[in-house]
């Protein structure tokens, strides 16, 4: 098999002593990994990095190969966001939950369109947690545990939808899901739509609600925990005030 | 595969495939080179080898390998004192000392923090270079590590570690590297220098 695609660098390992073995995030393959030759070489490593955009050409002598790689980098990369610890930090978690959650080699245009944008828009400093919450959201929907946010899971009520249950992912409007406020999730305004603004506190509920969905659906039934890279963003984005 | 040699010779050319840049082809290479010239080459190496078993270790002040401890460069008067270069690995020290242009002192982290690969703070001497910091004659603390998500993480985080304790924190340099051509750079290394115009 043989096929040509624009990707994300996920991740990076060394192997044997000059390749290393890629994770990508393909437009058209899904999470493909392959080996690349000489990718231990001072040519290759820069393109080797999480958030590095490449177009990849892969050829293996069977599906059932890992196979090889030559990787050819579009752009900068994430050298732009070198001089910005939390961004660094948001880039290392997205690729992380994008690793841990993703299936292998089931293409998923939409998660890699919106990897990219989250991607893009890490040198925006106020922006991107927002995004990194929407994407997040993205993944869940891609792999079949979207939440339904369009009414209320209650009434049908499609406004003053400030809840969401943890149990069926739907949304709940305010008066319906007053009596169980303290077991609903809190859904941030800016998950329903691009118009909503950010205030104190929507991040933090924006990450423990696909948080929550993530850990129950996707880490849950492979017995790990939420990644640690994202665990380590939560604490940074505390320490800013961020959150 | 057949054996055509003795365990003993076996063994030694299992042993030398395993050294970076070599394979078993070489490593039958080497172990035969090594053979032939007993004395002035096997008994030699095996010997320095020996020694190197028995005396090398980490240094208890910096991280790095010396047959002495302190090694040889925390125990030289002739060093500044006040520069302390922070670097991921013993190679990066060694090159650093091959340059010659550094005479300060140095802290060898033993690897860099990775989110991805679960790396944490604990498992660095990260914690050793804020009490040696801390213990004062520091005047300047200098970044050397990779130029890598990896690297530029690790150092923002032992920055803010350092923060508190009113050292200045400086880093390396990134963009073009003497010798090269614009043409043969990638996008981020000619963006990074841009930046860091002068």
């Amino acid at each position: 098999m043989e096929w040509e695609d624009d990707a994300y660098v996920l991740s990076a390992r060394a192997f044997g002593e000059s390749g290393a073995i890629v994770e990508l995030l393909t437009e058209g393959h899904g999470r493909h990994a392959a080996h690349v030759a000489g990718g231990a070489s001072r040519r290759m490593k820069p393109v080797l990095q999480p958030g590095a955009q490449v177009v990849a050409r892969f050829r293996a002598r069977s599906s059932d190969q890992l196979g090889a790689a030559t990787l050819e980098p579009v752009g900068e990369g994430p050298s732009a966001l070198f001089d910005d610890p939390l961004a660094l930090a948001g880039l290392a978690a997205a690729a992380s939950v994008a690793v841990g959650a993703l299936p292998e080699r089931e293409p998923q245009p939409g998660v890699y369109l919106a990897f990219g944008a989250l991607v893009q828009t890490l040198t925006l400093t106020d922006l991107w947690p927002a995004v990194f919450v929407k994407f997040e959201a993205g993944l869940l929907e891609a792999l079949g545990f979207g939440m339904d946010l369009s009414r209320c899971g209650a009434t049908g009520a499609t406004d003053d939808l400030i809840y969401v249950s943890p149990r069926t992912g739907r949304a709940v409007s305010r008066s319906a899901g007053e009596p169980y406020k303290d077991r609903l999730l809190r859904l941030p305004p800016f998950l329903l739509g691009a118009q909503a603004g950010l205030q104190p506190g929507d991040i933090a509920d924006g990450f423990a609600l696909t948080g929550a969905f993530l850990q129950r659906h996707v880490f849950d039934p492979l017995n790990r925990p939420l990644p640690p890279a994202r665990v380590w963003l939560l604490d940074k984005l505390q320490d800013a005030d961020r959150l | 595969m057949a054996s055509s040699a003795g365990p003993e010779i076996e063994r030694l050319i299992q042993l030398l495939s395993r050294l970076p840049g070599l394979g078993p082809r070489s490593g039958r290479r080497a172990a035969l080179l090594l053979l032939k010239r007993k004395d002035q080459l096997l008994r030699p190496l095996a010997e320095a080898l020996a020694a190197a078993a028995d005396r090398v270790a980490p240094c208890s002040v910096c991280g790095a390998l010396d047959s002495c401890d302190p090694c040889t460069v925390c125990a030289d008067p002739g060093r500044e004192t006040g520069l302390l270069m922070v670097v991921e690995e013993v190679g990066s020290l060694w090159a650093m000392e091959r340059s010659g242009v550094y005479r300060g002192r140095y802290h060898v982290l033993g690897g860099l923090l990775s989110a991805l690969d679960g790396v944490g703070p604990d498992a660095l001497r990260i914690d050793a270079l804020v009490s040696r910091v801390a213990q004062g004659g520091v005047r300047e603390v200098i970044l050397g590590l990779p130029a890598t998500v990896d690297g530029l993480t690790t150092a923002h985080y032992v920055s803010e570690r350092l923060a508190a304790g009113g050292v200045p924190v400086t880093s390396l340099a990134r963009g073009v590297p003497v010798g090269g051509e614009l043409d043969w750079l990638d996008d981020g290394t000619i963006a990074q220098a841009l930046r860091a115009r002068r």
